[in-house]
């Protein structure tokens, strides 16, 4: 039994790290695409947006597959690790790019105007004037993809990545216990995600409670 | 890419099917034990609103994949036992159930005090206003989460391939294992699944444009 | 006039506390089968919560309301009895905005009284009519007026045969030109022996329908009396100072 808890908290640090690093890839990558179609215009939105349509209109699964399976025809195989970052980075910057466009379009565009009419680069209304302002609406709503995205690790099991969900399913196989794991599984991932949803709940309600969000996304 | 998809339509069609069957079974049920866990969780009786909400809690806050092994591996441990398909439809509704849930309960919150209190003064029971007057305006609040929820549950069932139940995804994985184009058919394999989400959100759009017009 | 000795709706004692708030502070009216009363009072007065104790809206903390003999309070099959024979309007109408106005005339009579849908249609068609919207009966209400969905409301409540009808400030939403609609439906109501509560601040027309006005304040009846005694003779200087804020506030609004 004790062998099996250190073989699937092992397999939960995969899953944090995966987590982190495909966050912060997917958010680098949303935060790129969102400002290039607010400030790049309607040529850039032309060709971003099906890209993005297409990400957020396939199932993840498919997408991690296409990456794994894809790059090993393309002759340079990626390992499970990568693949999966890779995958999760490219859905995930799908989405948050949405997050952090409609935040940045929910702001007036008196405040826009306001800052160009004294004279202030585009570039700099964005990033100093709205930007800020989009800030309430980006935080709780990226905090709530984050736990999208735990779970959503699960999917790299498919890729044989040694993550939580995969350590269970060797644990099952040696073992012949499927339920009593799963549902040791399931509480684990559950003690991750809980608290950063109820985190969530708290800062939502205290962001709105200053006044700053404004309608959520 | 093409001829390979007309080469292998049938099956592919079939997958779409399985697909459908599973999103529709999984929507359908999910909405019912939405609808019921949102009236627990708004309800004065204290157990109901903790069963409710700890079923939200818990189901939302882990994987779909885990529960759908934990049903279609797990159960079987209790003499419970499933095809791939109806554990992915029953995974899947229970998954859907406490997301849809959260949408309904903003939905039934949605519907102003007004609205009960003029049912409630003509003498309307409650159940009675509740499918009278409470759930039809609650759906229309609520019906782009509906579209939305529906979209995300067409792809997530696309994980039911993981136990082998034969739906869209599964029948490309089989298709690659047999022709090796694996480029070709998961892009085409993508660009269903846009296809499918693409006429899912026009569809509900259009009736959103009729619905307003129909009432304002 | 034409109001019997019998009362309809007694209340007694009345009081209604909002958590440490007292609203209303043993209230106690009777309203005689066929009679109109009026309510008045400065916002805050206690006066929609006293018309919702009525119905059973609001449950009373103290106190009894006795409707047509039937006690108001208790769950279910009796509050549901006495909400059916007491009409209410309310100020923002609370037309159903997913039914037609046909059908939020229909729902009561199908779902509360058991009437068959023809027979219903035939008598919300007939009500429709009377309040001069038959030709509103397919529209939902987002299409129609303040007015109209008001009038609505009225034949939604009229369709239940209420012994009594309460009026909640029918008017107060309305803009200026779509009031007189509405109030044209009420005379004629007052005129047919309908029992009426009405909560309003159109004192031409309390002047015109009331047979006694009440003024209330601060959760209490200060003063109660014809309508004549009470527009040109106040007793009390609460009223008093009630009535000029009102007069004065509606000149300032002619002014405008």
């Amino acid at each position: 039994m004790g062998l099996e808890i250190a073989y699937l908290l092992r397999g939960t640090q995969v899953t944090i790290e995966l987590s982190l690093l495909a966050f912060a890839g997917g958010g680098v990558l949303g935060f790129t695409v969102a400002l290039l179609r607010v400030l790049g215009g309607s040529d850039v939105t032309l060709v971003v947006k099906p890209l993005v349509d297409v990400v957020r209109g396939s199932p993840l699964l498919v997408q991690l597959l296409a990456v794994y399976l894809g790059s090993s025809v393309l002759g340079f195989s990626l390992n499970p690790l990568t693949a999966a970052f890779v995958g999760l980075s490219i859905n995930a910057g799908a989405y948050l790019s949405e997050i952090i466009r409609g935040a940045l379009t929910s702001v007036p565009k008196g405040q826009t105007e306001a800052g160009l009419a004294i004279g202030l680069s585009r570039m700099y209304v964005v990033w100093g004037i709205v930007l800020p302002q989009a800030f309430p609406v980006i935080v709780p709503a990226a905090m709530g993809f984050f736990i999208s995205l735990v779970k959503d690790t699960s999917l790299a099991y498919v890729l044989g990545l040694l993550e939580l969900t995969r350590a269970a399913k060797d644990i099952v196989d040696r073992t012949l216990d499927p339920f009593h794991t799963y549902v040791i599984v399931m509480l684990i991932y559950f003690a991750l995600c809980y608290p950063l949803s109820v985190l969530v709940r708290v800062v939502d309600r205290q962001l709105q409670h200053k006044g700053l969000a404004r309608e959520r996304l | 890419m093409i001829e390979l998809v007309i080469a292998h339509i049938g099956e592919f069609f079939s997958g779409f099917k399985i697909t459908l069957v599973i999103a529709l079974g999984a929507m359908l049920g999910g909405s019912l034990l939405g609808v019921l866990t949102a009236i627990f969780r708004l309800s004065r009786v204290g157990p109901l609103r903790m069963l409710s909400l700890s079923y939200i809690e818990l189901i939302r806050n882990t994987p779909g994949l885990v529960q759908l092994l934990l049903v279609y591996l797990g159960l079987p441990e209790f003499g419970i036992r499933f095809s791939p398909l109806g554990a992915t439809i029953l995974a899947l509704t229970i998954n859907n159930g406490a997301y849809l849930a959260e949408i309904f309960r903003a939905g039934l919150q949605s519907v102003p005090k007004g609205q009960l209190e003029a049912a409630a003064a003509i003498g309307l029971p409650r159940t009675a206003t509740l499918i009278e007057v409470v759930l039809p305006q609650a759906l229309l609040a609520i019906y782009p989460s509906l579209t939305n929820q529906f979209i995300q549950t067409v792809l997530f069932s696309s994980i039911g391939a993981l136990i082998g139940t034969v739906e869209l995804t599964q029948v490309a994985l089989i298709l690659n294992t047999q022709t090796y184009r694996t480029i070709e058919i998961l892009a085409a394999l993508s660009l269903m699944y846009v296809g499918i989400s693409a006429v899912i959100a026009s569809a509900s759009h259009r009736l959103g444009v009729r619905l307003e017009r129909r009432y304002h | 006039m034409a109001a019997s000795s019998e009362p309809i709706v007694s209340a007694e004692q009345v009081t209604k506390d909002f958590g440490s708030l007292r609203v209303l502070d043993a209230v106690t009216l009777r309203v005689l089968r066929g009679e109109r009363v009026v309510i008045i009072g400065p916002s805050g007065s206690g006066k929609s919560t006293f018309l919702r104790c009525i119905n059973g809206l609001e449950p009373v903390t103290s106190g009894r309301v006795v409707v047509d003999g039937l006690e108001v309070g208790g769950t279910g099959v009796q509050l549901s009895r006495v909400r059916s024979a007491v009409g209410m309007v309310f100020q923002l109408f609370n037309l159903f905005p997913h039914k037609t106005a046909l059908q939020n005339i229909m729902l009561g009579p199908v779902k509360v009284l058991g009437l068959s849908r023809d027979e219903a249609k035939r008598r919300a068609l007939r009500l429709l009519e009377r309040v001069g919207l038959s030709d509103k009966a397919d529209e939902y209400p987002g299409r129609l007026s303040g007015g109209q969905q008001q009038r609505v409301a009225i034949a939604r409540a009229l369709a239940m045969s209420p012994k009594v009808m309460l009026f909640d400030e029918p008017t107060s939403a309305l803009d200026p030109e779509l009031v007189g609609e509405v109030l044209e439906v009420m005379r004629q109501l007052a005129s047919e022996g309908m029992t009426m509560i009405v909560v309003s601040h159109e004192m031409a027309f309390a002047a015109d329908i009331a047979d006694r006005v009440i003024v209330m304040d601060k959760g209490v009846i200060v003063e109660e009396g014809p309508p004549q005694t009470i527009f040109t003779n106040p007793q009390t200087v609460r009223t008093r100072v009630f009535l000029t804020r009102l007069l004065g506030r509606s000149g300032k609004h002619e002014a405008e």
